[in-house]
């Protein structure tokens, strides 16, 4: 069915941003620590 | 016991709910157990509890069951063991075939089990053999892609009232199904769209912040006067 198609499409998508924002909030979370440590 | 409808089933004989074939053996076995109407027919748990259920043949055994089945979905709302609803490629195969038809298989699908006796199977059978024999005359090519396929083909072409009365239940079941399939996936895929925008939202916000870092980190390096990272 169409629907069930979209469905899993946008689970897939989902799956894919929220791996993408795991490794962007560890990114992140690393410029911070540098930061930190330059204003010491 | 919950009855979902405002009919007295004392008053609703056997014969009534049309399902029987008309001095069938199993409406015929019914009887001779003191059932004649559907609030009886009802108030058993099991067919195979019946006395005597030994005297009738396997066949008409699976017939009752399909038909009981049936019956306490009409009545009583209860979901169909029975699922009709799957695909089977075996239909599709033996209808799609261009082989001469002198036998015709359901594959792994006893229909004995979706209530029809056995003349009613040899009915189905025998119309579906002369159907796929002309489509193979005609060299076209019919396809089912599941039994509830096979089912609303015969609607639309076998008469016979006791035939008819099954299929109709199986053929509303799977509509109502379908549409609750559908409601359910309009939900599903408004909640997913909804994550999906947060998540994005998310993202877009931790780039944002990124970017702002390494922005800071690189004026730091530039006022260090270049110096390495």
């Amino acid at each position: 069915m169409k629907d069930d198609k979209m469905i899993n499409e946008c689970e897939e998508v989902i799956l894919k941003l929220k791996k993408e924002i795991l490794t962007k909030e560890v990114q992140l979370e690393q410029l911070l620590a540098k930061i930190e440590v330059k204003n010491s | 016991m919950e009855i979902n409808k405002n009919i007295d089933l004392q008053k609703v004989s056997l014969e009534d709910i049309k399902l029987f074939q008309n001095r069938g053996r199993e409406i015929e076995f019914l009887k001779q157990n003191g059932i004649t109407n559907v609030l009886e027919l009802l108030s058993i748990t099991d067919i195979d509890l019946l006395p005597n259920i030994a005297s009738i043949t396997t066949s008409e055994r699976a017939t009752l069951r399909g038909i009981f089945e049936l019956i306490r979905h009409k009545y009583l709302n209860e979901e169909l063991i029975v699922d009709c609803f799957f695909d089977v490629s075996k239909v599709k195969y033996y209808l799609s075939s261009k082989e001469a038809y002198n036998n015709i298989s359901f594959g792994e699908i006893n229909l004995n089990r979706f209530g029809f006796s056995k003349s009613e199977v040899d009915q189905i059978n025998m119309f579906l053999i002369s159907k796929m024999n002309e489509f193979t005359r005609e060299n076209s090519v019919v396809e089912f892609g599941s039994i509830i396929d096979v089912f609303a083909y015969l609607k639309e072409n076998i008469k016979r009232t006791s035939i008819v009365s099954k299929l109709d239940i199986y053929l509303d079941s799977y509509q109502k199904k379908k549409s609750q399939k559908e409601e359910f996936n309009q939900e599903e895929l408004e909640n997913l769209r909804k994550t999906l925008l947060d998540l994005t939202k998310k993202r877009d916000k931790l780039n944002e912040q990124i970017a702002l870092c390494e922005e800071k980190l690189l004026n730091y390096y530039e006022k260090m006067g270049g110096v390495n990272k």
